[in-house]
């Protein structure tokens, strides 16, 4: 036998192609059947969750098919209504929680939404005295002081203490301070040795208290030198 | 009623019983033996066929699948379970591909009967043994599936020129192969 070309070797696959097993018809029988159900459930399952109750009419007219439609449907709703109660349940217990405990979470927002006050607290140790009996704390009324500042010249003339004083020196409209009165006689300058001399009083021999106050002191004087002898 | 590709292909898609078991008696047997030649179990073949129509429904159930080519997407579908499962447990048995020849022939064999067994145990020896996982893949969908380059390509997920050398070499392969079998006979 000479070594075979490549058409030899294509012909040998098509002969081989037509010498192969076919599948067994019992595997594909049970395969087919196999196959059959899980076409017919997933389109139980699909109808179920497109058109709701449609799904045990679909399957109703196949035999041992549609006893699993309907249990397949009755089953979900089933599971639909427990889902819907535990939700139920869920709120509900939320809604208690919340009523029980409202004030906290009062509190709790209420924090979060004025974060800047702060709480300030006096400190422990307080140095205020003790306060016993009654103590009457009467309100002071408050007064309020005009300030007015005053300059003053010596050429102004006097204004009344409730005007206000132009510190600029600006000019019109403004009002002098007030300023020492001018005196009324002719002598401006320092009136020192002006004040009246106090009159003598008349001598008067007579002993009265004045004459004997002398003669004591007198009398006290001439004792003194007598000491220093 | 069996309806045309397409037709097929839309009522499938929207889970039609009618449809799905025609897909199925269409499709089933060739993708039996073509996992057969794969796998070179009877038992394994027909667990792929399984698994390769309900990935199918499935497939629809979700909304998505094959929109055209249905035949290559079975036998992509069969080609990641069979290579899936090749890395799992690595079959080392010989491939029996029965040929029956023997059975469907005449009692007694001519001697070019007996020539064409002993090339094609040869051949399917060669396959076996010779050829590389993605030439062997090649070789079975090209020339005894019948699938077209593109077709090949698109079921093993590489490119047609890349397709083209790996036929190729896999044809010179099974060549030397059997000149080798034959020189030694």
């Amino acid at each position: 036998m000479s070594k075979p070309n490549e058409e030899h070797v294509l012909n040998l696959l098509k002969s081989l192609k037509q010498a192969e097993n076919n599948y067994p018809s019992e595997l594909l029988q049970t395969r087919r059947d196999l196959f059959a159900k899980q076409v017919a459930s997933a389109a139980i399952l699909t109808h179920s969750a497109g058109n709701g109750g449609g799904s045990s009419a679909a399957g109703a007219g196949q035999g041992s098919a549609g006893t699993a439609a309907s249990s397949t449907a009755i089953g979900s709703s089933i599971g639909t209504i427990l889902e819907v109660a535990l939700v139920v349940a869920i709120v509900a217990e939320a809604g208690v929680a919340a009523y029980i405990y409202r004030e906290k979470i009062a509190d709790f927002f209420n924090s979060f939404l004025s974060p800047n006050s702060e709480v300030v607290t006096n400190p422990s140790d307080d140095l205020s005295l003790p306060v016993t009996g009654d103590v009457n704390i009467t309100d002071t009324p408050v007064t309020e002081t005009p300030i007015v500042t005053v300059t003053v010249s010596p050429y102004d003339t006097p204004v009344a203490p409730s005007q206000v004083i132009d510190a600029s020196g600006s000019g019109a409209g403004t009002v002098q301070a007030p300023s020492t009165p001018n005196p009324t006689d002719d002598n401006p300058g320092l009136h020192l040795g002006q004040t009246k001399q106090p009159t003598k009083a008349p001598k008067n021999d007579s002993n009265d208290g004045g004459d004997n106050g002398g003669d004591n002191g007198s009398n006290g004087n001439n004792n003194k030198d007598k000491d220093k002898k | 009623m069996v309806k045309d590709g397409v037709a097929l292909l839309k009522a499938a898609q929207k889970l039609d019983e009618e449809a799905l078991t025609a897909i199925f008696d269409e499709f089933a047997p060739a993708i039996y033996k073509y996992a057969l030649r794969l796998c070179h179990d009877a038992i394994e073949a027909d667990n792929i066929v399984g698994d390769v129509f309900s990935q199918l429904l499935e497939q629809f159930a979700a909304g998505r699948g094959p929109r055209t080519n249905l035949r290559s997407y079975l036998y992509q579908t069969a080609y990641h379970l069979v290579v899936d499962r090749s890395r799992e447990n690595k079959h080392t048995a010989p491939l029996e591909i029965a040929i029956n020849l023997q059975e469907r022939g005449q009692s007694i064999p001519t001697q070019t009967q007996i020539e064409e067994r002993v090339l094609m145990e040869g051949l399917i020896s060669a396959m076996n043994t010779e050829l590389t996982e993605d030439q062997r893949h090649v070789i079975i969908l090209r020339f005894l599936e019948d699938f077209s380059l593109k077709e090949t390509a698109e079921i093993i997920g590489k490119e047609v020129n890349n397709v083209k050398v790996i036929q190729n070499r896999g044809i010179a392969k099974l060549r030397n192969a059997l000149g080798l079998q034959l020189g030694d006979e």
